[in-house]
């Protein structure tokens, strides 16, 4: 028995040899049109999301006012009004509290190991401001989902911006602290909540009053009042007891009684992590080294080590001998901003800062027209693509069409025809979308890396081709959809002739 | 069982005009028995629908203004009429299972190889495969047209000549299954000694199964009258209208043409009376 093609398949390969042309002609045409139309896709969609980013800042519905000697007692009064339900009804706020700012010395390994201060702002553990922190651009969290507030789980943690990451060299896979200076030039490890992309006021550490506070009476860090907490993970009982062992040693603690250690089982059943915290007073080598020691502990996963800080054990600050440097006002929307200025200026003589109001309408006029700018450009391509397919499948067709007269009075279905026809543009398609849409993506990523991203710098993180998403997928589904639609209704309106009228060669 | 693979009554084949109601009436057959297993041939004048005539039987063409066509086949009979036309899966199915054509022009697929091209018509009804008998039966077919089987598969009908497009277009009709070939003139392009095979060839494939029949359209009057087997003459009936009378179709028998009106012909005298009732 002699096997032959299945006129399927004789139909379909044929069919795209000659609708793909000569030297490849319509596969090369339709490869450079979805090349550019990608590259234009990838471009515009950077644009988008870029400006989405800024429209939604979670912090442009926050307004700071500054708290000094000229404007302390309307603030006080201010924030007494803000108290009042009705007063936050009338000018849609939804809260208010005071913060402070200040500088946090650093060590930066990307710097050359220097300390460089970075600036930082004091934040309300219980305001909407950290939950809006942790809800997007959020790069690494490092405490557990079941705890609701990052500053719960260690008051005396700070959330960083990803450029701070960067600057200090760390990653943030497996980042547990940066090291901060003290007043008397040690290094302590202080654990890190979160990295985000962004943090308000251009700040990049965020922490708490109680931080603050301690920073601005004793130096944030009370040696003589301090321990080391280390995490160690997947260990039994027994296996503990030789951590101790190690860590006593490599601390040079000759007598453990003279110590105050703690260990308390932590985390949950899949994996077991217990805390040690060891007090610091008995240690007598310098800190410097023992931190050293520590990380060089942690870096080691055998070991089991999670890791380590250096915690004051201070939890509570005198902050009466020094004022606050902003009032911050939350609104939960910006509609009666305008209103509440003039307010301000009437009642309290205060003036309020109405630029991030405008640069925030600024963001979603020009987010709006890039929204409309890559709707057009998507309607184009899908257009412009369609009539291409279409009309080389019509023209092809036309050609043919007497053949395809002697197909249906052989008793071939239209159906049939017209399910092959879409087999063989799909092939089309497909040939040229993969290899348009692989060189489009390197391009566009070249092009970002060695052109636009050293021309122009945007913000951290932001792309400036983006072809990986899923506006893209629908992009493309949108393209496969209308084309197969064309090539259907072309392919219908040839065969609703009859057989005869396309063997014959007749109009009706 | 019935020998007439179709029966015709009160037939108007009509064309739909533009921008008038009415359709113009191109054939007019009052009542028409086509016999099974037999190749018959349709002659006439260009313009007096024969064409028509076989694609409205063929199932080519909805032509139909009034009347019905009864299809036997086996014992089932199918009735062709306006009706059928909105049941296009039941036409192409149909077409597919009774039905073969060939035509004046190749329609072979300029791009398709020519082994692809012979085999469009079997593989259209679902028969990849092919018996060792089957593929001998092929080549010796080709042979028997004059093709050699090796030569010619792989290339491509552009670099054929006209005529062994022809029969080879022939040769893919045939080689599909089928109980009626439909033919407008199938050796329009060919020479005496290649149509004349062709007819040959016809006969034998139409008189390997009994319920096998031809029906072929014509202008060649001689080859008609020396190799079909029914003969069916369109005559004017008024303008550009035409019909079938019973006096102008012709069977052979053993004596000689006989006629609907019980007159018998010789080969010559048929000839003669063809070319007088087609100039009429």
């Amino acid at each position: 028995m002699q096997k032959n093609k299945s006129f399927r398949s004789v139909l379909v390969s044929n069919e795209y040899k000659a609708l793909k042309g000569k030297y490849n002609s319509t596969i090369v045409y339709l490869f450079v049109i979805l090349f550019i139309i990608f590259l234009a896709f990838g471009f515009a969609k950077s644009t988008l999301n870029y400006q989405h980013k800024l429209a939604g800042d979670p912090f442009s519905n926050w307004i700071n006012l500054n708290y000094h000697a000229g404007t302390r007692d309307s603030l006080r009064s201010l924030n007494e009004q803000i108290l009042l339900a009705p007063f936050r009804k009338k000018f849609h706020i939804k809260s208010a509290y005071f913060y402070n700012k200040g500088m946090v010395p650093v060590l930066t390994r990307s710097r050359g190991n220097s300390v460089i201060q970075y600036e930082a702002r004091t934040i309300d553990p219980q305001s909407g401001l950290v939950k809006d922190l942790l809800t997007s651009g959020v790069r690494a969290k490092y405490f557990p989902d079941s705890v609701g507030n990052a500053f719960d789980y260690e008051p005396n943690g700070v959330i960083i911006s990803r450029k701070l990451l960067v600057d200090a060299g760390l990653d943030q896979r497996s980042i547990s602290f940066i090291q901060v200076s003290t007043p008397a030039g040690d290094l302590v490890p202080v654990p890190v909540l979160a990295v985000v992309d962004e943090l308000p006021d251009m700040s990049d550490i965020v922490y708490t009053n109680l931080f603050y506070c301690k920073t601005m009476n004793t130096g944030f860090y009370d040696r003589e009042n301090a321990y080391y907490r280390i995490f160690v993970e997947d260990m039994d009982t027994a296996g503990i007891l030789r951590v101790l062992d190690e860590l006593y040693k490599e601390l040079e603690i000759c007598d453990p009684s003279t110590v105050q250690t703690t260990v308390l089982k932590t985390g949950n059943n899949s994996v077991l992590t217990w805390k040690i915290e060891i007090g610091l007073q008995e240690i007598n080598i310098p800190p410097t080294v023992r931190n050293r020691k520590l990380a060089d502990l942690v870096s080691l996963k055998n070991h089991h080590y999670g890791q380590f800080y250096e915690l004051s054990k201070d939890t509570a600050c005198d902050n009466s001998s020094f004022f606050h440097d902003y009032l911050a006002i939350e609104f939960i929307d910006l509609e009666k901003i305008k209103d509440f200025s003039g307010y301000l200026r009437q009642k309290l003589s205060l003036q309020l800062n109405l630029e991030v109001l405008s640069d925030r309408e600024n963001y979603l006029y020009t987010g709006n027209i890039a929204f409309g700018s890559i709707i057009l450009l998507m309607a184009l391509s899908v257009i412009t693509l369609s009539i291409y397919i279409s009309g080389i499948i019509r023209n092809h067709l036309l050609k043919i069409k007497k053949n395809l007269g002697n197909f249906l009075a052989f008793g071939i279905k239209n159906s049939t025809l017209i399910r092959l026809y879409i087999q063989v543009v799909v092939k089309i398609l497909v040939t040229a979308i993969i290899p348009a849409f692989l060189l489009a993506l390197i391009c566009g990523e070249l092009f970002e890396k060695f052109l636009l991203g050293k021309l122009l710098v945007l913000d951290n993180g932001q792309d400036y081709f983006s072809l990986l998403n899923s506006w893209f997928a629908f992009f493309l589904v949108l393209i496969l959809f209308v084309a197969l639609l064309r090539t259907f209704i072309s392919v219908k309106k040839i065969l609703k002739h009859t057989p005869g009228d396309l063997v014959y060669d007749r109009d009706s | 069982m019935n020998r007439n693979v179709f029966e015709i009554h009160g037939l108007e084949c009509a064309y739909d005009r533009k921008g008038k109601k009415e359709k113009k009436v191109v054939l007019q057959i009052e009542k028409l028995s086509i016999p099974m297993g037999k190749v018959t041939i349709i002659l006439g004048l260009s313009g007096s629908g024969k064409s028509t005539f076989i694609e409205t039987l063929g199932l080519m063409n909805n032509t139909i203004s009034k009347g019905l066509i009864t299809y036997h086949h086996e014992e089932n009979a199918i009735g062709i009429g306006p009706e059928i036309w909105k049941r296009p899966s039941e036409l192409a199915e149909i077409r597919n299972r009774h039905f073969s054509f060939i035509f004046q022009n190749d329609f072979l697929m300029p791009y398709y190889s020519t082994g692809e091209n012979i085999l469009t018509g079997r593989l259209i009804q679902g028969f990849d495969e092919m018996t060792p008998a089957e593929n001998d039966e092929l080549k010796m077919l080709c042979l028997k047209m004059g093709l050699g089987f090796d030569e010619i598969i792989t290339k491509k009908p552009v670099e054929l000549s006209v005529g062994q497009r022809q029969r080879l277009s022939f040769i893919r009709a045939i080689i599909k299954n089928f109980a009626v070939i439909f033919g407008d003139e199938p050796a329009g392009n060919l020479d005496e000694v290649n149509s004349a095979l062709l007819m040959d060839a016809l006969h034998e494939s139409v008189n390997r199964q009994c319920q096998r029949s031809a029906i072929l359209v014509s202008h060649n009057i001689p080859l008609s009258v020396a190799k079909g087997d029914c003969i069916i003459v369109l005559s004017r009936q008024s303008g550009e209208q035409y019909e079938i009378l019973p006096g102008n179709v012709y069977k052979r028998t053993a004596n000689g043409w006989l006629n609907g009106t019980n007159e018998v012909l010789t080969d010559d005298k048929l000839e003669k009376k063809i070319r007088e009732v087609v100039k009429n």
